[in-house]
């Protein structure tokens, strides 16, 4: 079942990524704070 | 064990009717609207050359300590009892009996040190007990009730086990137990709320008057950060010590079937202590922001301030708790044949745990002479200077508690080999769930490193929720992959006697460490008893220096130490039977 | 057997938790009583010293007007220019709304102190109040307290470092005296000094002066200087000496920044302390001679040389500065300079400014202590 395990893997690492990156932007715009292309004040 | 029920009584008529003279004399301060004291130097008594301060510091941080330790363990004294009526394996039942056992005569001792603190207080702090009595009324009465309450539930619950041991009859034994915790609970909330008061004074006014209810005091700004941060330091607590008692035994005997269960117990009790502490950095985290929130005075006294130094020792033991805790995990892996596959493992792990180790070392700030200004070229190291301050921290403290999860992840899938098709598919998903997971925690460090201060406490909060969510989601897989799994034999007692002593390193450490929180959160109010309510105009008002704070804790501990030996001595002692007097009853 | 070395592993490991809380650096606590000072009498430039060290001590300003960010670092900016701004911002609707002059901007300071929502500059607020609330605590409130003295004190000196002539008044004798609080949170480690005799020691006053039988005479001796001056006078002789010399001294001899490194308080326990002096020095007992000084920083404090000298940080500019007179000098000619100070000048100063007695004053061990110090100083 699943297939190739490093198949497995590559898809489950997009979809991590993808809940990671919506977590993070939850809770930094939750705070008020930039997210995204304009994230880096330097 | 009757000694002990007699000083438990003692200790509850000295609770009971103390706060209840004091009551009654202060109905009559409260006619008018009267504000906070104001006493000079002189009016603190000074009982020969006894440092008043030290005495009450001590009596508080014993009975800290002890109540911690009575009001943890019967926490997960019923969690383990729900677990054996829920797995059907007596094993639990019988070890939830234990933990309740060594708390028995902790208990009568808790209320004595309990007794020593409110006199201590009395005697050499008048006038703040008596305003203190005045904001809270007759919460303390119904403080002393409670507390009846509770020792009638702990000794109904303890003596009452086999009694209420099968069928529908444990039920009304767990109720018993849910009582007790529940009072156990309400007695801590109550005290946190006076010492959160003397932090964050609420319901009274500006110059200390009570205008507020004493729920209003009650509910002041700090209350539940410390609530929740003492509930979980708790239970952190309890099981080490409890770890520590089981890793004794297991020098102990030589009986292999005893040393096994010793070893178990051991292992759930060090699995108890990380339950807790886990989530703990993340209540500091919420207790600090909060004082933040309450003064900035106070929160930058406590990070940037005098106080700042603390951090450092608190980041030493911190991290020689997380390394022992590693070390026994590892070691645990012997206790499974399969254990050796997972041992290679052991090194990275290792290397992650120290490196946070040393991250969290590195201080921000220097303290330094002109010269080694110049010499260093101002007064962060260039190298090590970005490794000194919070963003580094907060990564470096993230992957510890990631890695301690995997030490425990690696030995609970030693033991269980799964059955489902999918398990290596399900693998690389736990797989990719850390590499996302930890990258998404380094990164949003070194975000915060290159931002302002307002960014790099906001890039925190992703990186704890990251920690969570690494171990929230890898367990639910976990759960489902090792669905219909067969058990691998767990040779329970296969520890080596090395190990057993990273058990006492949690217990000692924790000791320590907290005596240190509780330097830190008293000396947070600077001269203040009741902070901006009520000045503390006492000879010895001042913060103490770092060593002498470390002499005081020092000593305590060992207080507590030799404690904890009488009590384990006790209750071994009431299953000691003489020689020939077998089943004489 | 194992109930000794779980023990012994317990105490050995407590004992290396002990151990790191001494390693570490003791921030010393101030256990002196709480003193208070009458302000009466003190000047302009008074308020302006008191006021800084307020600003810096009790008053735990620069917890956060510093340079991480957390309120604007007043101390760097330029306030000639912020002031005047502040006054005009159409969000600004306080007292000094509109107003221009060092008046408004008194106001306008007080002002913040007291009610620091008032206006909030703009990204300094509470977060998500939208810079209507702002995180200063009222500063005459607790746990900060400052009196309405000490309120002004620091106006005057911000006023004074927008480069105005400070517009506060000037304190009386009804005014409640200053309390020196050395505020507990302000990471401020250097103990306060509450003695005369104390801060004569650490400022290095007997150098110069006639005091505490040093017997010096580079500058007029300050025994009677309650029958000479008032205490005005001698607080501003402090904090400005160039504006009045008096008679056969010299301008410019002795270091003008007092009223900057004195601690608020500590100039007025000064000023008291020179008033209650009697008219002559006390006799001192012949036959007992001060100890002679066994370590080279015990000769330094004996002979006051820090109080000239830059030595070690103490930055006195009445003489040239010693560090790495090593590299300059060798040790006779450093020996030279001790016993016949004229012999030669260093240049940029001047002659028959460092007591040239030391021959008689200094013991063989003492001088030789003195020159293996400067020999090896760094720079």
């Amino acid at each position: 079942m699943l297939g190739n395990k490093w198949l497995v893997f590559v898809v489950a690492l997009v979809v991590w990524v993808a809940v990671f990156y919506f977590i993070d932007k939850s809770i930094m715009e939750g705070q008020g704070l930039p997210v995204g292309a304009d994230l880096m004040p330097v | 064990m009757k000694l002990s029920r007699l000083l438990a009584l003692f200790a509850a008529f000295v609770l009971l009717f103390a706060p209840e003279l004091a009551l009654a004399a202060a109905d009559q301060a409260a006619a008018v609207l009267e504000g906070a004291p104001k006493p000079s130097r002189l009016d603190y008594p000074m009982i020969g050359g006894v440092s008043g301060r030290t005495v009450v510091w001590s009596a508080a941080q014993m009975h800290l300590f002890l109540a911690a330790f009575v009001l943890a363990v019967p926490l997960f004294a019923i969690a383990t009892e729900f677990m054996s009526v829920v797995t059907g394996d007596d094993r639990y039942d019988s070890m939830a009996r234990e933990f309740m056992k060594i708390t028995m005569a902790a208990y009568s001792l808790t209320a004595l040190v309990g007794g020593g603190l409110l006199l201590s207080l009395l005697v050499f702090y008048p006038h703040l007990m008596g305003y203190m009595v005045k904001v809270f009324r007759g919460q303390m009465l119904i403080y002393a009730m409670l507390f009846g309450l509770e020792s009638i539930t702990l000794y109904v619950y303890f003596y009452s086990w086999d009694a209420l041991r099968r069928g529908n009859r444990k039920w009304y034994h767990m109720s018993i137990g849910l009582l007790l915790n529940t009072v156990g609970l309400t007695l801590m909330f109550i005290a946190n709320a006076w010492v959160s008061f003397m932090m964050s004074p609420a319901g009274v006014d500006p110059t200390g008057a009570v205008t507020g209810t004493v729920w209003e005091a009650t509910r002041n700004p700090l209350w539940n950060p410390l609530n929740l941060h003492r509930f979980l330091a708790n239970i952190a607590y309890g099981g080490a010590i409890v770890g520590g008692y089981a890793a004794y035994m297991f020098l102990a005997e030589k009986d292999p079937e005893k040393k096994a269960h010793y070893d178990w117990m051991g292992y759930t009790s060090n699995f108890i202590a990380i339950l807790g502490f886990i989530p703990l950095p993340f209540a500091g985290y919420w207790l600090m922001a909060e004082i933040y929130a309450y003064s900035q005075q106070m929160g930058i006294t406590a990070m940037g301030g005098i106080l700042a130094w603390l951090f450092i020792i608190q980041a030493v033991l911190i991290g020689t708790i997380m390394l022992a805790a590693n070390y026994y995990l590892w070691s645990g892996l012997m206790r499974t044949d399969r254990g050796a596959e997972y041992a290679k493992y052991v090194k990275y792990i290792a290397v992650v745990v120290v490196g946070g180790f040393l991250v969290w070392l590195t201080p921000h700030t220097l303290i330094l002479t002109a010269n080694e200004i110049q010499n260093l070229g101002g007064t962060h190291h260039k190298i090590l200077g970005p490794l000194g301050i919070m963003p580094a921290k907060n990564t470096a403290v993230n992957l510890m508690l990631v890695m301690t999860f995997l030490s425990f992840q690696l030995f609970y899938r030693s033991s269980r080999i799964p059955t489902v098709s999918w398990a290596k598919s399900g693998n690389m998903i736990v797989v990719a769930l850390y590499v996302v997971g930890i990258t998404n925690i380094v990164s949003a460090g070194i975000y915060g490193y290159i931002t302002p201060t307002v960014y790099k406490v906001g890039a925190s909060v992703p990186q704890v929720v990251s920690t969570l969510t690494i171990i929230i989601g890898s367990v639910l897989i976990d759960v489902f992959r090792l669905r219909g799994s067969k058990p691998e034999k767990v040779y329970w007692g296969r520890m080596t006697n090395r190990s057993q002593y990273a058990l006492f390193v949690l217990p000692v450490a924790f000791t320590w460490l907290m005596g240190l929180m509780g330097y830190i959160r008293s000396s947070l109010r600077t001269n203040w008893h009741v902070y901006t309510i009520m000045k503390d105009n006492s000879p010895e008002n001042y913060i103490p220096t770092l060593g002498d704070a470390g002499n005081v804790i020092t000593a305590i501990t060992l207080g507590f130490m030799a404690i904890m030996v009488f009590v384990f001595w006790l209750s071994r002692l009431g299953q000691t039977k003489q020689k020939g007097t077998e089943d004489a009853a | 057997m194992n109930f000794l070395r779980v023990i012994g592993f317990s105490v050995v490991m407590l004992l290396a938790f002990m151990g790191i809380s001494h390693l570490l650096p003791q921030v010393v606590p101030d256990t002196s009583e709480p003193v208070e000072v009458s302000t009466d009498g003190l000047d302009m430039d008074g308020m302006i010293a008191l006021g800084e060290t307020i600003y810096k001590g009790k008053g735990t300003c620069t917890l956060c007007h510093n340079g991480m960010g957390r309120a604007p670092d007043t101390l760097e900016m330029d306030m000639a220019a912020t002031f005047p701004e502040r006054l005009a911002d159409p969000r600004y609707t306080g007292v000094a709304a509109g107003k221009e002059g060092a008046k408004a901007i008194e106001d306008y300071i007080l002002e913040s102190m007291k009610d620091p929502s008032a206006y909030v500059v703009a990204g300094f607020g509470k977060k998500g109040t939208n810079d209507t609330e702002s995180p200063m605590p009222v500063v005459d409130k607790a746990p900060i307290e400052l009196s309405a003295v000490e309120m002004n004190a620091v106006t005057a000196f911000l006023q004074d470092l927008a480069g105005l002539e400070p517009t506060v008044p000037l304190p009386s004798a009804e005014d409640t005296p200053v309390s020196d609080d050395s505020g507990d949170g302000g990471g401020e480690p250097a103990p306060l000094l509450t003695s005369g005799e104390n801060i004569i020691g650490e400022y290095g006053c007997a150098a110069c002066h006639d005091l505490n039988g040093s017997g010096a005479d580079i500058g007029p001796s300050l025994y009677g200087i309650g029958k000479r001056m008032d205490r005005a006078g001698v607080i501003e002789s402090i904090i400005a000496p160039n504006a009045v010399i008096a008679d056969g001294f010299d301008a410019d001899v002795m270091p003008a920044d007092f009223g900057e490194s004195l601690r608020g308080s500590e100039l007025l326990v000064l000023a008291d302390y020179l008033m209650s002096l009697p008219d002559t020095p006390p006799a001192t007992d012949d036959g007992e001679e001060e100890p002679l000084a066994t370590t080279a920083l015990e000769v330094i404090d004996k002979f006051g040389c820090a109080g000239c000298h830059d030595l070690d940080g103490s930055e006195a500019d009445v003489g040239p500065k010693l560090n790495g007179i090593g590299k300059r000098m060798s040790a006779d000619q450093i020996k030279t300079a001790i016993l016949n100070p004229n012999d030669t000048i260093a240049d940029g100063f001047e002659a028959d400014m460092m007591p040239d007695d030391f021959a008689d004053q200094m013991d063989d061990s003492e001088l030789s202590l003195i020159v293996d110090y400067l020999m090896n100083l760094p720079e």
